[in-house]
């Protein structure tokens, strides 16, 4: 893949890309994410490439409230929300960060390089956004009628869990890792189905 | 066949008197004016149809020597010459087609002149006779391909065959197929021979109880007479007996576990060669079947076959035992009595074989009756606003009365059958009693027989009967089986029309130049849908194709991505004939964009990588977002993780659209291909994806197909097809200036865009 910029084990482009004449149509909306640092002179990356932001100078502080994201001598937004890309597969990596507007801003290919108060306010931003519950026990497991009513102990709290048509509302992440999306919606993530008690196991092998 | 090799005899006389009437005495030498000698096309035609004067008869239509001729049939001699046309005089030919026929009509530069009609048997071949007159008497060559006719039949007895399918029920050779299935078994030859003996095993043991409690009963008569107990004898035969039953049940539980292991081991073997060779066929095999003919090999057909494999086959083969080995004992215990007790076995088996087709009918017309209820049901239920509307409640209800009582009668008479059936197979099976009862116990009172060989028959009796009741029922389901056998051999069997060729070429440097030389092709024979298209594209090239449904666009798409093998001209890549190329290289080096981009089950990040497997993830993400998707897939709950197709997140057209885009642009194909990349979206959506094209494109050769010309405004020439042919072909300006079909269709587009506007 020659064409491809950015090619595998390529340094993270530089922050502060060259600048070109790039779309206006594509660029972030100058309204929600205001560009702070200087002013004037709005910078815009070429708006189809990756833009990779390098850990060493990114900012992320709360500021109001919000997540300020500032990439040091180039410019900041004052509303920047992380997304992992990978959130099942590779959750510590590659978070993209989008503005105000949903507009891409750009990814940090190991968010573990960023200082320390950038990566609290990360962690905070990330557990905002991604409220998946793991089970750590089953108390009780029952099916009736097609429906499983699960009591179990989650890392957020003890909850009851109700899925009607487990076979379509589980995910088989990998051989031993399923997410389960309950009746209204919320989903579970059960992380080894082998150390689950034999009743939920049965359960949920019999829909794999 | 309506299109003949041969001229029949009296038209051959014919044509020779006529032509040397119309040539002089000399017949012309040429057969075809225009026929060059030294291809190997064909030099004349010959046409055959089957309506005359208004009535079913033969006519012919000859065209060769430069003139089209009409003969009609008149019994004996030469046949009367209706027409002799010279081409020269023909301005245009057409098959036009009415109810129940059709007409070959040509128009001179006087008149229109009607020369024969034809029924539907004969359509698309009159179709082709047409369209060959009219290229003929433009100047053309004549070629004729061959054409797939309707009604297939079957070459052994002359049946017509299935459609999807060359097998014929009636021809299949059933000592074949069953040799070819056991083939399948080879890979597993001793659990086979474990199951074979385990069957004879169990065979042999079912003979023993009846036999043993004969035994017993003699025992105790002779205990009783000679007044000496011999319980030490009794206990022996009890012995033997609990021996055999034990022994039985250890062999029906190898031989259960064994057939469920090879069956389900075997269907596993069939239905992988079936999908390996289903992913080797070429496109052109897919065009003749619908998807779920396809799928039925693999899912139905596989199915009958472990049927027969697991049930039937052992079934059968204990069944065949069970009659020999209780013959044997019977006959060998007493003949005489033997061969009578055969008579209710034999008719047994006939009151079956009248009784099951009958049954099968009436059972045939409940379900008719049961799915004309149910449909109905669903009409009126589908439609229950307009019922109500219109108030036709009462209708409805009776209409669905109706045809619920006629699911009601047929019902009753099935099922009346079936009564009437199985109180008249017991008397007959219970006659054997009768019969033994009577004619045995006759000779058991002249001490013929001891009791203990009677109560040996009386058991073995309904063990004898049994297989006569069923014998009738393998025969009909060793036809399905064997049906169901040969259609998935007739898949194994298919050579795909696209093949590697033996010596694959490769060009030394792949560059991306395409030519089109002379190209002509046709899907079904009789219609050509390219025709001479020829055309050279440089590499990096962008080419747009444009043109109404039906012009050809996607015919050249798919013989540059070698679907099909061109049947005129050639295809060269880099200056290689397709034909030649090395296959997988090539499809390396191509992308498609297609009209309906199609996501594989699995997460958004394999189905970006499916053409490349091994890609990073950055890699993956940089495509995304080449093709405007990366924020849309980052937006997702589980971003690049997200499941999509069957049972995954519901993604827009767009969205999916911008997925197939950067699943191209992660191949990063030479040669890229777009097919309506942007049909189906909204104007929004369209630009984006058109800024993720413009990416694409960028150093590729590419073909793009758009309705919306605008889309295609970036490339560097236009190619606008009609009817198969290229009418025109440069610059979007030098179009616009010619005002040809390029320019109409701008025009056309940017009013409807102006109404779209207000």
């Amino acid at each position: 893949m020659p064409s491809e910029p950015a090619g595998p084990g390529g340094p993270p482009q530089a922050a502060a890309a060259p600048e070109t004449s790039s779309p206006r149509a594509v660029g972030g909306d100058p309204e929600a994410s205001a560009p702070v640092g200087n002013g004037d002179a709005p910078v815009e990356h070429q708006s189809f490439e990756l833009r990779w932001l390098d850990p060493a100078r990114l900012r992320l502080r709360r500021i109001g409230g919000l997540a300020r994201l500032t990439v040091e001598g180039d410019r900041s937004w004052t509303r920047a929300a992380p997304a992992r890309a990978f959130p099942i597969s590779d959750p510590n990596r590659y978070i993209g960060f989008l503005d105000g507007a949903g507009k891409d801003i750009g990814i940090v290919r190991d968010p573990a390089e960023m200082d320390e108060e950038s990566r609290r306010v990360l962690e905070e931003e990330l557990e905002l956004r991604y409220f998946v519950p793991v089970v750590t026990k089953v108390s009780k497991a029952k099916i009736e009628f097609g429906t499983v009513y699960w009591t179990v102990e989650t890392t957020r709290g003890p909850r009851e869990i109700v899925v009607r048509n487990l076979r379509d509302n589980l995910q088989e992440l990998s051989a031993i890792r399923v997410l389960v999306t309950d009746i209204e919606g919320n989903r579970f993530e059960f992380p080894d189905i082998n150390q689950l008690d034999p009743e939920s196991l049965g359960i949920i092998l019999r829909h794999l | 066949m309506p299109l003949l090799e041969e001229l029949p005899a009296p038209v051959a006389e014919a044509l020779e008197a006529t032509s040397a009437d119309l040539h002089g005495e000399a017949p012309d030498p040429t057969p075809l004016d225009t026929a060059d000698a030294a291809s190997d096309s064909p030099r004349q035609i010959i046409f055959e149809t089957d309506i005359s004067d208004g009535a079913f008869g033969k006519e012919w239509l000859v065209v060769r020597s430069g003139y089209v001729y009409v003969f009609g049939a008149d019994g004996s001699g030469p046949a009367p010459t209706r027409h002799a046309l010279p081409l020269s005089k023909i301005r245009s030919a057409r098959a036009e087609m009415y109810v129940g026929n059709g007409a070959i009509e040509v128009m001179t530069d006087e008149k229109m002149i009607p020369l024969v009609r034809y029924s539907f048997a004969a359509a698309a071949e009159a179709g082709a006779v047409a369209r060959q007159i009219n290229g003929l008497a433009s100047g053309e060559q004549l070629k004729l391909d061959k054409i797939e006719p309707k009604k297939r039949l079957c070459p052994g007895c002359g049946r017509v065959l299935p459609d999807n399918s060359d097998v014929c029920r009636a021809c299949i050779d059933a000592r074949a197929v069953l040799l070819r299935l056991f083939r399948f078994l080879k890979p597993y030859k001793l659990q086979a021979a474990i199951s074979v003996a385990v069957i004879f095993v169990t065979a042999s043991l079912e003979l023993v109880p009846p036999w043993i409690g004969g035994r017993i009963v003699d025992t105790i008569v002779e205990s009783l007479k000679s007044r000496s107990l011999q319980m030490s004898t009794v206990l022996y035969f009890v012995a033997i007996f609990a021996a055999s039953r034990l022994g039985l049940s250890g062999a029906g539980y190898v031989q259960r576990r064994i057939h469920a292991w090879l069956g389900a081991r075997v269907l596993m073997d069939i239905r992988v060669r079936v999908f390996e060779q289903l992913s080797v066929l070429s496109l052109g095999y897919y065009d003749k079947r619908n998807t779920a003919s396809v799928m039925s090999r693999i899912t139905n057909d596989a199915d009958h076959l472990w049927d027969f494999l697991t049930d039937g086959i052992p079934w059968f083969m204990s069944t065949l035992l069970a009659i020999v080995g209780t013959s044997i004992v019977l006959f060998k215990m007493n003949a005489q009595l033997a061969a009578v007790l055969l008579a209710p076995g034999i008719f047994v088996f006939f009151l079956n074989r009248w009784f099951r087709p009958r049954a099968r009918r009436r059972w045939q017309q409940l379900w008719h009756r049961i799915s004309k209820m149910y449909a109905a049901l669903g009409t009126t239920l589908a439609g229950i606003r307009v019922v109500k509307a219109f108030a036709q409640e009462d209708r409805e209800r009776s209409r669905f009365r109706e045809r619920n009582f006629g699911v009601f009668q047929a019902s009753y008479e099935a099922n009346a059958l079936w009564a009437s059936y199985w109180p008249v197979l017991g008397f007959i099976m219970a006659s054997g009693y009768l019969i033994l009862w009577t004619f045995g116990g006759y000779k058991a009172l002249h001490g013929v027989i001891t009791v203990g060989t009677l109560t040996a028959f009386s058991g073995y009796l309904m063990r004898f009967y049994t297989p006569f009741q069923e014998f009738s029922r393998v025969l009909d389901w060793s036809t399905r089986s064997l049906t169901a056998a040969e259609r998935v051999f007739e898949v194994l069997d298919t050579q795909p029309d696209i093949r590697q060729p033996d010596e694959a070429r490769q060009p030394e440097e792949w560059q991306g130049a395409v030519e089109f030389e002379k190209v002509g092709f046709s899907y079904d024979g009789a219609k050509r849908v390219l025709d001479d298209f020829s055309l050279t594209v440089t590499p990096g090239e962008m080419i747009g194709l444009v043109g109404h449904s039906g012009a050809g666009k996607t015919t050249i798409i798919n013989l540059l991505c070698r679907f099909y093998d061109v049947i005129d001209g050639a295809i060269r890549v880099d200056g290689i004939d397709l034909r030649e190329l090395d296959m997988a290289g090539y499809r390396h080096r191509l992308g498609i964009v297609p009209q309906e981009p199609f996501l594989f089950p699995g997460t958004v990040k394999d189905n970006i990588a499916y053409a490349r497997h091994e890609a990073k993830v950055e890699d993956v993400m940089q495509a995304a977002k080449a093709a405007n998707c990366h924020e849309f897939i980052l937006k997702f709950p589980d971003g690049y993780d997200t499941q999509v197709g069957e049972r995954g997140q519901r993604l827009s057209g767009g969205e999916r659209q911008r997925i197939s885009i950067a699943r191209a642009i992660l191949h990063d194909p030479l040669i890229l291909i777009l097919d309506e990349a942007t049909a189906s979206v909204d104007t929004e959506t369209e630009q984006q994806i058109q800024q993720a094209i413009q990416r694409l494109i960028a150093h590729r050769t590419t073909f793009a197909i758009a309705h919306r010309l605008s889309t295609l405004r970036n490339a560097d020439r236009l190619v606008v097809m009609k009817e198969g042919k290229m009418t025109e072909l440069g610059t979007h300006d030098e179009l616009m200036a010619a005002d040809g079909v390029y320019a109409g269709l701008v025009k056309v587009q940017t009013e409807v865009n102006q109404i779209r506007a207000i």
